[in-house]
Formats: C-alpha cells, sequence, structure tokens
C-alpha cells in the first residue's frame, strides 16, 4: 500500500474520532482514520432475528475477551473488580451503548477547588458548552428542556417513552420528593437527519438495526465521509513512529489479512478510548520515550477510572411490558449528584431507569440468582419474574488514583501479535461509600414504586465499558499528559481526544462529553493550523 | 441432505424426556414441556461438535435408563411423568452433569422457541422491524418535580 502522507491521521473511528473527524473536514485537509473493526450490517444486528437475546452474550456481548470476534483485543481485567466492555468497529463502542447523552454538571470541572478531592480541569463547562450544543444536534438528542440539575439547554427532540416501568418509578421518586428527569439521550425519538424515528425494539445494547440510536456510524461518519474523509476499517495500529526530530511520523498497522503497513502523517490524533489509547502509546516506546510515547509525565495508562455502578432491581406485582423500549434509557435522578458530606462521601452519582429482559434474559437472570429452579415450580417461579422486574443503576463517580492504571501485559497479545493491555484496580472507600448509599436509596425508591423484592449487584462487575482517565488533560506537564486542547506535552504532532483526556470522571455517561472534548480540540486546531506544533 | 443424528433413536426420545422434566408442561397446561416442542434436534445441533458434552448427555441417558430397568420399568421414557422427574431429581443428586449440560441450552432453546412465546402472550417475532408502541411521555407526571424541585447544580 502507498505510504502517502496523509495531513491527519485518526487512530479509531468511535465517539471521538468521528466528531473529530467531522469538525476537521472543513479543513478540506488530506484526512484518514484508521480503524480496527469492520464496518457493521444492520440487518444483521440481534433484534432481527430470534436469537436476539442470546446475541447479546456471543458475539454482541460487552467483553472483548468472551465475544470472538477477530477484531478484538484481548484485555487482561482479572486483577479488576469491573471488567471492560468495549465494541470495535466503525462506530466504535457507541454500536453498543445505550444511548445515555447527559451532560457533565459545572461543578465536575472543579472537583478540586470545591470539594478538595481530584484536580480541576483545565477547560470549565462554559469552554465546552457550545460544543455540547452542536454535539447534541450532530447526534439527535433527545429529552426535555428545563432540567433543574443543569443549566438551561435546548434538547433537539421529544423524550423516549417511560412505559408503565417507568412510570411506575418515577411515581416512587414522586412519592419520596425525589428529582427525576427525563433522560438525555442520543435516540432519534423522530425521524431525524436521515435516521428513522425509534419504534422501541429494546435492545438498543446490541446495536440499533432501526438506525433511530445514535451510534457515529450514522451519525458523523456518513457526513464526514461524504465531505471528503477518508475511513479505512479492518486496519489494526500497533505503533506510532517517531522521526529523530522527536515528532511522530505516523503509524504501523495490520490489515485484516495481517499484512503489515506504514501511513506517514503530519498529524497524529489518538481516539481509541482509555484502554486502547495508553496501550497503544505504552507500546510505541523509543529511545527518545523508553516508558512510552508521550509519557514524560509517567502518567500515561494511569488514573484510570470507571463509573462504579450500583444495580438496583425490584420485581413488580403486575406485567408492565418491561422490554419495550430503549433499552437503559427513560429517566434519571440526580437527587445525590451534587456533593453533600454528610452522605459520608465526596462527589455523587445519578440514578438511572433500567428497563427489564425479555424471556430468556429473565429466565437465564432469576436461574443465576437461585430465583428460577428447573422441573417441578419453574413456571409458577418464572411468572413471578418475567416483565414484572425493573429498576436502577447509580453511575457513581469515580475519583482518580494513580495505581489505578493500564500496562502492557507481559504475555497476552492479539491476533496480530501486538501486546495486550493489563488492568490493575481497586474500589476507593469514597466509593464503597457511595455504591452503599445509592444501594439503599434505590431500594427506597423501588419500595416506594411497589417492587416487593430487590436483587442488588454493586459494583456490578460487567460495568466497565467508562474507561476514563489514562492520558489526562492539563496545563503542567509535570502532571498531565496532554494539554487543554489535546495535544501532547511531549510530541508536538501528537494528539489525544478520547475519553482518555479526562481529569475527573463525573457521575454520569461520558459520550457527550467525550465528543464535546474532541470537538472543541479539532477547534482549538483549526483556529491554530499557523502555528499548530508552537 | 439431513446430517447424522447426534443420537441414537431411543436416545432421542429418552434426551426429549429428560428435557421435559428440566423444563415441565405447566399444570395449567398452557405452557409446553421442552421435550414437546422438538428441543432435542437443538440440543444435537449445540453438541454436533462437542463429543465430550455428548458423551456426558449419553453416559446420563444411559444411567437414567439403567436405573429405570431396576424400578422395573422397560426404559426410562417408559416411566410415568412424575417417576421420569424423580429418577432426573435423584440422579441429579448423585451426579449433576447430565442436567447440568444440558440446562443452558434448554433455557435457550425453549426461551427463545416460537411456541413458548405465544404462551406466554407475546407475538411470535423478533423486535425489529415492526418494533414495538408505546405512549408518549406524560408531561403531568414531572408536575410534583416542577413545583418541588429549585436548583440542583451549582454554579462555578
Amino acid at each position: 500500500m502507498a505510504e502517502d502522507i496523509v495531513d491527519v491521521l485518526i487512530i479509531g473511528s468511535g465517539a471521538s474520532g468521528a466528531a473529530f473527524a467531522w469538525s476537521m473536514a472543513e479543513t478540506k485537509m488530506n484526512i484518514l482514520c484508521l480503524e480496527q473493526g469492520p464496518r457493521m450490517d444492520p440487518a444483521l444486528y440481534p433484534s432481527t432475528g430470534m436469537d436476539w437475546e442470546i446475541r447479546s452474550q456471543q458475539d454482541f456481548g460487552f467483553s472483548p475477551n468472551s465475544r470472538g470476534r477477530r477484531e478484538d483485543y484481548p484485555i487482561n481485567d482479572t486483577a479488576s473488580p469491573i471488567k471492560i466492555s468495549n465494541f470495535n468497529a466503525v462506530g466504535g463502542s457507541t454500536i453498543l451503548f445505550a444511548g445515555h447523552f447527559p451532560r457533565f454538571h459545572p461543578a465536575d470541572f472543579r472537583a478540586r477547588s470545591l470539594d478538595g478531592v481530584a484536580d480541576d480541569w483545565p477547560i470549565d463547562y462554559a469552554t465546552l458548552e457550545p460544543f455540547y450544543a452542536v454535539n447534541d444536534r450532530m447526534m439527535g438528542v433527545s429529552g426535555l428542556a428545563g432540567n433543574p440539575a443543569y443549566p438551561p439547554k435546548d434538547v433537539p427532540l421529544p423524550p423516549v417513552p417511560l412505559g408503565r416501568l417507568g412510570e411506575r418509578l418515577a411515581g416512587g421518586f414522586n412519592q419520596l420528593g425525589w428529582h427525576w428527569w427525563p433522560s438525555d439521550n442520543a435516540i432519534a425519538t423522530r425521524d431525524y437527519e436521515g435516521r428513522a424515528a425509534c419504534v422501541n425494539l429494546g435492545p438498543c445494547t446490541t446495536g440499533c438495526a432501526q438506525g433511530a440510536k445514535g451510534s457515529v456510524d450514522v451519525t458523523y461518519w456518513p457526513v464526514a465521509e461524504r465531505a471528503g474523509v477518508k475511513l479505512r476499517s479492518g486496519c489494526r495500529v500497533s505503533e506510532i513512529l517517531l522521526r529523530p526530530d522527536g515528532f511522530a511520523d505516523g503509524v504501523l498497522y495490520f490489515d485484516a489479512e495481517g499484512r503489515e503497513h506504514r501511513q506517514r502523517a503530519e498529524v497524529v490524533v489518538v481516539a481509541c478510548n482509555g484502554i486502547g489509547t495508553p496501550r497503544l502509546l505504552l507500546n510505541s516506546s523509543s529511545k527518545l520515550f523508553p516508558d512510552g510515547l508521550a509519557n514524560r509525565s509517567g502518567l500515561v495508562g494511569r488514573n484510570l477510572m470507571f463509573h462504579p455502578y450500583a444495580l438496583v432491581m425490584g420485581t413488580f406485582d403486575e406485567p408492565l411490558d418491561v422490554a419495550r423500549g430503549p433499552t437503559g434509557c427513560g429517566l434519571m435522578s440526580q437527587q445525590f449528584y451534587e456533593t453533600d458530606r454528610s452522605r459520608g462521601f465526596v462527589r455523587g452519582y445519578t440514578f438511572e431507569f433500567v428497563r427489564g429482559f425479555g424471556p430468556l434474559t429473565s429466565a437465564l437472570f432469576a436461574f443465576g440468582n437461585g430465583r428460577l429452579p428447573w422441573g417441578e415450580g419453574h413456571h409458577e417461579a418464572f411468572a413471578q419474574v418475567y416483565d414484572r422486574m425493573g429498576g436502577f443503576v447509580g453511575i457513581c463517580e469515580d475519583l482518580p488514583d494513580p495505581e489505578n492504571r493500564v500496562t502492557i501485559d507481559p504475555d497476552l497479545k492479539d491476533s496480530d501479535g501486538i501486546a495486550a493491555p493489563k488492568i490493575s484496580y481497586h474500589l476507593s472507600e469514597n466509593s464503597r461509600a457511595m455504591l452503599d448509599h445509592a444501594v439503599a436509596r434505590g431500594q427506597e425508591v423501588l419500595a416506594a414504586a411497589g417492587a416487593q423484592a430487590t436483587m442488588v449487584e454493586a459494583p456490578l462487575s460487567s460495568a466497565g465499558w467508562h474507561l476514563m482517565g489514562t492520558a489526562r488533560m492539563g496545563n503542567d506537564p509535570e502532571q498531565s499528559v496532554v494539554n487543554s486542547w489535546g495535544r501532547s506535552h511531549d510530541v508536538p504532532n501528537l494528539f489525544v481526544i478520547d475519553g482518555s483526556l479526562f481529569v475527573t470522571a463525573a457521575g454520569v455517561n461520558p459520550t457527550s462529553t467525550i465528543q464535546a472534548l474532541a470537538l472543541h480540540i479539532a477547534d482549538q486546531m483549526k483556529k491554530r493550523l499557523g502555528n499548530l506544533f508552537d | 441432505m439431513a446430517g447424522k443424528s447426534l443420537f441414537t433413536p431411543p436416545e432421542t426420545i429418552a434426551l426429549a424426556a429428560v428435557l421435559d422434566s428440566i423444563i415441565p408442561p405447566s399444570p395449567d397446561g398452557r405452557m409446553p414441556g421442552a421435550g414437546e416442542i422438538g428441543l432435542v434436534t437443538r440440543i444435537e445441533a449445540d453438541f454436533a461438535s462437542n463429543d465430550e458434552l455428548a458423551n456426558v448427555v449419553r453416559a446420563g441417558l444411559a444411567a437414567l435408563d439403567a436405573a429405570a430397568r431396576e424400578q422395573g420399568a422397560a426404559s426410562f421414557p417408559a416411566l410415568e411423568p412424575p417417576a421420569r422427574a424423580a429418577a432426573v431429581r435423584l440422579q441429579h443428586e448423585a451426579d449433576p452433569s447430565l442436567v447440568s449440560t444440558l440446562l443452558f441450552s434448554t433455557l435457550i432453546g425453549y426461551y427463545e422457541h416460537p411456541q413458548v412465546l405465544v404462551a406466554l402472550g407475546q407475538e411470535p417475532r423478533p423486535p425489529f422491524p415492526a418494533g414495538y408502541a408505546m405512549a408518549p411521555f406524560d408531561p403531568a407526571l414531572l408536575e410534583p418535580v416542577r413545583q418541588r424541585t429549585g436548583k440542583l447544580y451549582r454554579d462555578c
């Protein structure tokens, strides 16, 4: 393959890479994105077949370690109570995300100043606000304006239906006098920009066959490609190359047939998520950077943050069509979001409504929890749980800890022989206290809503889908990997634009903020094209 | 051309009887048993490439047959359903390998089966393309929140 130099090389086509590519397209520069996964065909998504439920645990499962797809890389997460979830395809993990689209609060950028923990971001809410707004329009966000938990903002589309289950849960919040509001979701509730309106299929987290969910393969990428950005799938980058003068020279990558190629670039942009980005940087060591590229701070891979999830599910006294409607989206509560030290922890969490399961998942879930026998009594027990279960997740803010980190596993490799990442992670006492609080409050809501029995998992072990902090931004090169607009402190033409940038995690789903950051960085780059490397 | 069966005809009959013991017909007749909706075919497909699991099933079925003959029956399937269920439970207590091997595939095959979905009151179809009609969000639900909740974020 030719080694033509491109102006901008983006590694990764997920949430951040897509938004960044779209924004940069107006420069008319020669922009190429390399994506290790394939282009997905929505006609083959699980919701199109009778086996839609079990495929969520097979080829559309969350874990790359068990999914069995060639494009996945293994992740050693044995030293973490929270296991990694991701997806590798054009669109990245937005193929599987639920579509929750809350923004950070203004206070989330000032944890040190306001609460004396973690660090302040080098930017603030006001900096990102215009990019949040652009992103909401591009992704097609539904919800309802007026949420008292946020500064005023527009929401392009009306909220998703709550359904009977959601209305019961809303009633529980109302009975307790607690805040709740319809969630912001990247789900088109009306026909929108060529996307068909949501028809309440249910299984959003196995890809949206309808195209209503705003995975970036159906939002940003079609526009970016029409504008001239090149997107090459099936290309797995193994290493970022360095010129003698300390600038990035391009990358080495393997194509889908395992052939190695070199791609040169004037600017290299890493958008591989909070695990893939440090993996690539750490795998790109050299004489100039023996501890990994752009890692003079020693912080590449450190400060890994998840959102520890408290799952609290209840069983109701009547069938509630629990599996209909967008899987994870409906209502959210931020009653316990901002810091109140009387709760026994700092920072806070968001409750998000979780719909119930279809027949098979109900059976497997109940069997796994010892509530469904085989043989005699099977049907009676199934009737007690089927179409009656639903509840919440409490999404807790994780605080950065340098000992929570991504390193390179000494033995594990992917199918191209590239060294795989290893995760070391422990829950802080603050997170444990927050999880306990969320479980107790979640049980109160469920009781108020009339649920009879509750099941709890905290932390939810499968919930390592928000990957943040491992190449943090900041003004001090000793305390951060990139500056306030994503440029490496060490390598002037190397940028990071994904969740690795996060200084703190907040207590909400990160995709909206990841994309707002990517748009902010693109905006800064466009404004500095004349002196980008100064 | 049909592929070669994984199990012999007598094993197939016995396997259906075991499946009916794992998920029996409901007492009210509304829900079918797992053995009567053709799940043997699915089990054979699931285990076709795994001789080890297939042999576990064969051995378990043979043990059930032997136990039935000790009770004077011609074979395990010849027992009445309650006696079959008791025999499967008894064997499971001594050696759980047969039921453990079959359980996951049985649950999957059963709760994906159109006949079962209909019995549960569902349409026997995948979610896409028809989806499901739902009532739109009712803003009246939010009135209590609007009335009581002040600003919940900090300016900074």
